[in-house]
């Protein structure tokens, strides 16, 4: 390019225009922030959220404590103790412990469950106000999840 | 007027050194005179810990590393184990690796390139990078759930298969990419201050960066060329076509326009990888305790970063022996005193994150 052209380049802040252009363009273009209490943007289908156990058709709790999560787990999440019921076929937990706190969501305890029994929920809210609430017990082990929505985040299981 | 040093401290409380990062400047008036980076405020004993935990358990631990390219960890990693027990991973797991670490790539350059744009000063620029990392991200919750600490990579495979709708919304995402990219190339390429703040800025000859130890798109901005992808090929990666840009100064303003043409050539292996997509299965056959005997390995991968190494030492037991960490941010921060040197005290934010570091990786 000329040195005139260079000139008339600089002189007309024609760099600055072009970029001006561009974000003036941007302004009028469509939103894409999601304002996010008021709106909530869905999960996807396979997201880690919280893991939680589930029962069959009938009812009846999946969960054998055979503790194959609690192997599988990296970083020692899961505090499992099981007993085998007079007269019953399989074992059934007695103490399912589950640290939130100490959790990464990698995917391990799903992927060796024998009976799928513990799977991922698509509740992504973890907070809590006390350090208890981090830590479920069996029951709440039930409640996570879907259910969990009653409630204002997933650490304290309080209600709204 | 008459010299004067004078010593300050950047960091570690700092918003442009991308982490916990001190850095310890003296300065004579605007000029500085060195540079002493203090680094380990972020160290949490990754290596140490690696020791206790199976060879499995690690890999959702490597995601903690470069939390800006979580999946290239996990690929580094798992290749290295892979390697040491001898696993031959199908066809269609490593077209589906390079699909996601080519992914991770353009997620952790738009990445960069809004925190540069921002530290320098161009704040929309970093508001329409991470528009354009938002996508990707979703493609990456939708194959395997997370967002940011993937742990999308298995040893010996991929944990989901690549379906017919994942293919079509990638395509999907990358057709929008070049657009996002020619709007932030019509803001700052041309732009005379992002020119003044980067042409000539933190210079580096071919020379000084090999003997530094650079790696990656800085290396490449001197015009060295050297690409672990195109020189040692991994993973399928020799069955792609691409080129590997070059700059030719080595200062600030080329380390943006490589890794902008490296976007461009990771869209490129993207495509070819889903269209030449191999039939077959997404996993081998691994033990669910992987035992491996005595023995050790050293492999290397180009992360976005530069390039990443694992070294791994087993002695027969599911668990390793040692594992140690090549990471490019640690290295490439080595010359940053080099850089700055000469430099007008504010260039220092540019520099530095033009080096693109994160200190996950650097502090371990």
């Amino acid at each position: 390019m000329s040195r005139i052209g260079r000139f008339l380049k600089s002189f007309f802040l024609v760099d600055m225009l072009r970029g001006l252009a561009v974000t003036l363009r941007l302004y009028f273009s469509r939103k894409v922030t999601v304002q996010y209490p008021e709106q909530v943007q869905e999960p996807a289908e396979r997201f880690r959220g919280i893991v939680r156990l589930y029962r069959d058709d009938k009812g009846e709790p999946l969960c054998i404590a055979c503790k194959a999560c609690q192997r599988a787990c990296g970083t020692n999440c899961f505090d499992i103790e099981g007993k085998k019921e007079e007269g019953a076929k399989v074992m059934r937990p007695t103490k399912f412990d589950w640290k939130l706190d100490r959790c990464t969501f990698c995917g391990f305890c799903v992927e060796v469950c024998p009976t799928n029994a513990i799977r991922f929920s698509r509740e992504f809210r973890l907070t809590g106000t006390d350090k208890d609430g981090l830590l479920f017990h069996l029951p709440d082990m039930y409640l996570a999840g879907e259910d969990l929505q009653s409630y204002l985040c997933a650490g304290c299981r309080r209600p709204r | 007027m008459a010299f004067k040093e004078i010593n300050l401290n950047m960091g570690p409380q700092h918003p442009s050194t991308h982490g916990v990062l001190r850095l310890k400047l003296a300065v004579d008036n605007e000029v500085v005179l060195s540079v002493e980076s203090i680094i380990g405020y972020l160290h949490r004993g990754m290596e140490k810990l690696w020791e206790n935990l199976t060879y499995t358990q690690v890999v959702p631990l490597t995601d903690r590393l470069d939390y800006l390219a979580s999946l290239s960890n996990n690929l580094g990693y798992v290749l290295a184990v892979e390697k040491l027990a001898g696993i031959e991973v199908p066809r269609r797991a490593r077209y589906i690796r390079v699909v996601l670490a080519e992914l991770q790539r353009l997620a952790s350059h738009l990445a960069w390139l809004g925190f540069q744009a921002n530290d320098i000063g161009a704040m929309s620029v970093l508001l329409y990078g991470f528009e354009a990392r938002e996508t990707i991200l979703d493609v990456f919750e939708e194959y395997c759930g997370a967002r940011l600490t993937i742990h999308g990579i298995r040893i010996g495979g991929v944990p989901h298969d690549l379906d017919a709708a994942l293919a079509a919304r990638i395509r999907k995402v990358l057709d929008g990419i070049p657009r996002r990219l020619a709007d932030i190339r019509a803001l700052l390429d041309d732009n005379r201050i992002w020119k003044q703040r980067t042409v000539g800025v933190g210079r580096i000859a071919a020379d000084d960066a090999i003997a530094y130890g650079l790696t990656g798109p800085c290396l490449r901005a001197c015009g060295a060329a050297w690409d672990m992808r195109k020189d040692v090929p991994y993973s399928s990666y020799d069955e792609f076509d691409f080129d590997v840009p070059l700059g030719r100064n080595g200062d600030v303003y080329d380390r943006y326009l490589v890794r902008l043409e490296e976007i461009c050539q990771s869209i490129r292996i993207v495509r070819q990888a889903l269209d030449g997509l191999p039939e077959g299965e997404t996993s081998a056959k691994v033990p669910r305790v992987l035992k491996v005997a005595p023995a050790e390995v050293f492999h290397t991968i180009e992360a976005p970063k530069g390039i990443l190494g694992f070294y791994i030492r087993s002695n027969g037991t599911d668990k390793p022996e040692r594992v140690k960490m090549k990471s490019p941010s640690f290295i490439n921060l080595q010359s940053v005193e080099h850089m700055c040197k000469g430099n007008l005290f504010s260039d220092v934010v540019g520099i530095l994150g033009s080096l693109d570091i994160v200190l996950g990786e650097i502090d371990k």
